[in-house]
């Protein structure tokens, strides 16, 4: 590991003037890592852990305000969360393990980085190394002619096919949150939908920050009347493992018919996947799960499964189908 | 291939070519017959001719058909005609000039007269052997049918109905899938040095290791067991090579050979000390015959006390009620102090089963039956191990606990031999690329289902004075094709590849229950 130099910062005007060139810390639990991997070689760490971002608050409109530094474990359990945002919870449940969740949080998950193996190898994108151009732009992509069980077949550029690995943020796009973010120049909100980043041509830069920007909130809105929501995630094992293809859904039925519905995908895109066309195939369609087929084939119309994922695409498909039934059930 | 030195085209007949391999032969991925698969693919036991010349006059099969499992006898009686040369194909032959079945008579030795197709329990059952037709020795202690029967009863399979997808629970398809299980004894050498220490402990020692399997807790027990002291009394002294040679902790070997050693060694020290009670002019045993003493509960008696008197004393010394009456006879200690010595010390030596006449005239070996359930839902391809049941005979158990760890360790390795383990290798850099916990998956509790074991004890008198031939890998032996066996009766998919994977799963016809 290369030598850092470490700052503990006590608010967040503190944090955002010692960023310089350097990385902020909260749990550690991803970043820690790939600084042991040489991944990640930050000249400095801001430690935020201090910061007064850590608590769950409701909003006037209904909604509910995550603090960044909300553990992942405390935002999963929050009461809240379990009755209006059941997607949430279940689905930071189904992430990690116990340890790590205490440990790991809110704005960390948001930002957490892809399992791809070439990505953490450490010779990744250096010469005689692996090609990856998340690492160093320009070096090419290994995975793409070499071992990409685990990789994504929606979203991915002849330039990368990492897979985005987190099931929270799967959760967070089907509840349309608003992540808000603070740098020296000011405050400002995104769409979730915008925060991550599809690769294209630029697979190193992964989300909507600017350098020196802090995740200060997650911004869920009100919670929609009647409505249910479901996270289901498959994988090679129980517990403790990262998503073959998971599915969230917040659906309100009424009259036997759909009246909303959302859908997102994670263990198969390169961002936390967000299905519009999912969504539009299954509004006003009656409770049937020929109906939940069909939005399923269109949810993975456009993947582009390579050798080893190719089985992830019907996967997929089965996962949203199982878990629009869950969620209308 | 190498190039060099080759000769022109007009002259590479008759030259020394370096042989072109077949490439699927020599990087393993050549499949042979057993590696192909077909629907409902059941299982035969050839009946083969005793004699080298005759006739069959009658077969009776009365017997074979009236047995649970048995599917189909085939024999001269019941197949059709066998061609010698195919009808309407001349240049097609068959080379075997005297197929089986085709007639009722007796050519050669060992022919086969008829061919018995029965279902996979009944089959092992039937097919058990006597003997180890490797070696043609007798079996020390065999009891691998009972592990069937026992495992057959646990899980009931007398349910089992084989048609895949055909068992269902709680809305779930359930796959049953057994198989056996061997593993070679051997008694290795060991040795082992016992001391009867002045302060009433005892010190046993020995270079083995404990690797956590049990091996300072069954060195314990045998000090124990042979002379009453309490296990708190007892310190195991292993892993220094200062200390008596002992064996290496691997292949399931230890306990059969540390018990000799350890069992040797104590008595040899009991021995001494009993002579040595005698011999010591103020001892209250100055002058009994050795042969008319006997150390139990850590106190040397006169045989006669020791029929008459309590000797059952606590495991620990802490457990002793104080109301018990005071005990008959000396502490061993005490002789030691009267004798003025720092100690009476022995040492035991196990002789190796490869060099013992006894034990080389008998096969070895532990058995085990495992019986695997799987749960499977065919609509997200999500399948679950949901019971395993594992019967062993493994001779007799020292210890019961570090037994059946040993055995459900060896399972979990081998549900994730089975489900989840797999090392991939970058086929450009050789790497392998999933070189990680966090990559290369192993069970989890979550992966676990109810793990049931059973050691069947029954003791193997060739082995060692104690009957154990060890626990160890056994456990993992055997699991996977019950495993893989259960996933087939489940999903209708055989998987000849480990481990099973979802895509392999996807392939499955068997529909929601």
């Amino acid at each position: 590991m290369q030598t850092f130099e470490y700052i503990k910062a006590t608010t967040v005007d503190k944090a955002l003037a010692g960023a310089n060139g350097g990385k902020f810390i909260a749990g550690g639990t991803t970043l820690v890592d790939l600084m042991k991997l040489s991944v990640e070689q930050p000249s400095g760490l801001v430690d935020i852990n201090l910061l007064p971002l850590d608590k769950i608050e409701a909003l006037p409109n209904g909604g509910l305000r995550i603090g960044a530094l909300v553990r992942n474990s405390d935002l999963a359990w929050h009461p809240e969360v379990q009755k209006s945002y059941a997607v949430l919870s279940q689905a930071i449940l189904s992430g990690a393990s116990p340890q790590l969740r205490n440990m790991a949080t809110t704005g960390g998950n948001l930002l957490q980085r892809t399992r791809c193996a070439y990505f953490r190898e450490p010779n990744a994108g250096t010469p005689g190394g692996y090609g990856c151009n998340k690492r160093t732009p320009g070096t090419g992509c290994a995975a793409l002619d070499g071992f990409h069980r685990m990789h994504a077949v929606l979203g991915t550029s002849e330039h990368c096919i990492a897979t985005h690995p987190s099931d929270m943020c799967v959760a967070m796009a089907a509840l349309e949150a608003t992540v808000l973010v603070e740098g020296r120049k000011g405050k400002r909100t995104i769409a979730f939908a915008d925060f991550h980043k599809v690769p294209g041509e630029t697979p190193h830069v992964e989300n909507a920050l600017e350098p020196g920007e802090l995740v200060t909130y997650v911004d869920l809105p009100k919670p929609v009347e009647g409505s249910r929501s479901v996270y289901l995630k498959l994988r090679d094992r129980a517990s403790y493992e990262f998503a073959l293809a998971s599915a969230a859904v917040v659906a309100k039925v009424e009259g036997g018919r759909i009246r909303y519905i959302r859908v997102a995908m994670g263990g198969v895109g390169t961002k936390p996947w967000r299905s519009h066309e999912a969504e539009a195939s299954l509004m006003r369609k009656a409770v049937d799960a020929a109906h939940f087929r069909e939005a399923a084939e269109v949810a993975l119309a456009a993947a582009h499964p390579r050798t080893d994922n190719a089985f992830k695409v019907e996967l997929a498909k089965r996962c949203v189908v199982r878990t629009l039934k869950m969620a209308t059930a | 291939m190498a190039t060099a030195n080759l000769p022109h085209a007009a002259n590479i007949i008759g030259a020394a070519v370096p042989r072109i391999d077949g490439p699927l032969k020599t990087i393993g991925t050549a499949r042979y017959a057993v590696d192909y698969d077909f629907p409902g693919l059941a299982h035969a036991v050839a009946v083969q001719s005793t004699i080298a010349s005759g006739r069959i006059r009658r077969l009776d099969v009365s017997a074979a058909e009236g047995m649970p499992g048995m599917l189909l006898i085939f024999h001269h009686g019941n197949m059709d005609k066998v061609y010698r040369l195919f009808p309407h194909q001349d240049d097609a032959n068959m080379s075997e000039a005297r197929p089986p079945f085709e007639d009722d008579k007796i050519y050669y030795w060992g022919k086969y007269i008829a061919v018995v197709v029965a279902e996979t329990l009944e089959l092992r059952i039937k097919n058990d052997a006597d003997r180890d037709e490797g070696t043609n020795l007798p079996f020390s202690s065999r009891h691998l049918k009972e592990c069937f029967t026992a495992g057959a009863e646990k899980i009931c399979w007398k349910q089992h109905t084989p048609e895949p997808g055909s068992m269902r629970r709680n809305g779930k398809i359930i796959g049953w899938g057994l198989a056996g299980a061997s593993w070679g004894a051997a008694r290795i050498a060991c040795s082992a040095t016992v001391e009867l220490c002045p302060n009433g402990r005892i010190c046993v020692r020995c270079a083995t290791q404990g690797i956590g399997t049990g091996t300072y807790t069954i060195f314990a027990q045998v000090m124990h067991a042979k002379t009453g002291v309490a296990l708190d009394h007892i310190d195991v002294f292993l892993g220094d090579s200062s200390l008596p040679d002992g064996p290496m902790s691997g292949g399931s070997m230890t306990t059969s050979a540390i018990l000799p050693a350890a069992n040797n060694a104590v008595n040899s020290a009991i021995a001494r000390l009993l002579n040595i009670a005698t011999l010591t002019p103020n001892s209250p045993l100055f002058g009994a015959k050795p042969d008319t003493l006997t150390l139990s509960g850590g106190r040397i008696r006169t045989k006669e006390q020791e029929q008459a008197g309590m000797h059952g004393v606590a495991f620990n010394a802490d457990d002793t009620p104080a109301s018990r009456p005071p005990a008959s006879g000396v502490p061993f200690e005490e002789v030691i102090s009267l004798a003025r010595l720092s100690g009476i010390t022995a040492t035991g030596r196990t002789f190796p089963s490869f060099e013992d006449p006894k034990a080389k005239a008998y096969s070895m070996h532990s058995f085990g039956a495992h019986f695997a359930e799987v749960e499977w839902e065919p609509e997200i391809a999500r399948l679950r191990v949901s019971r395993i049941f594992s019967i062993f005979d493994c001779g007799r158990i020292i210890n019961l606990k570090a037994g059946t760890n040993q055995i459900l360790g060896a399972a979990v390795m081998g549900v994730g031999m089975t489900l989840l383990e797999e090392t991939h290798y970058e086929a450009r850099s050789g790497q392998p690329i999933n070189g990680t916990f966090a990559d290369y998956l192993v069970p989890t509790c979550a992966d676990l289902p109810e793990l049931d074991v059973t050691f069947l004890d029954y003791p193997d008198p060739i082995v060692n004075e104690y009957g154990a031939r060890g626990v160890g890998e056994i456990g993992m032996a055997g699991m996977a094709p019950a495993i893989t066996a259960a996933v087939y009766h489940a999903t209708g998919v055989r998987v000849r590849e480990l481990p099973v994977r979802i895509e392999d799963l996807l392939k499955s016809k068997v529909m929601d229950a």
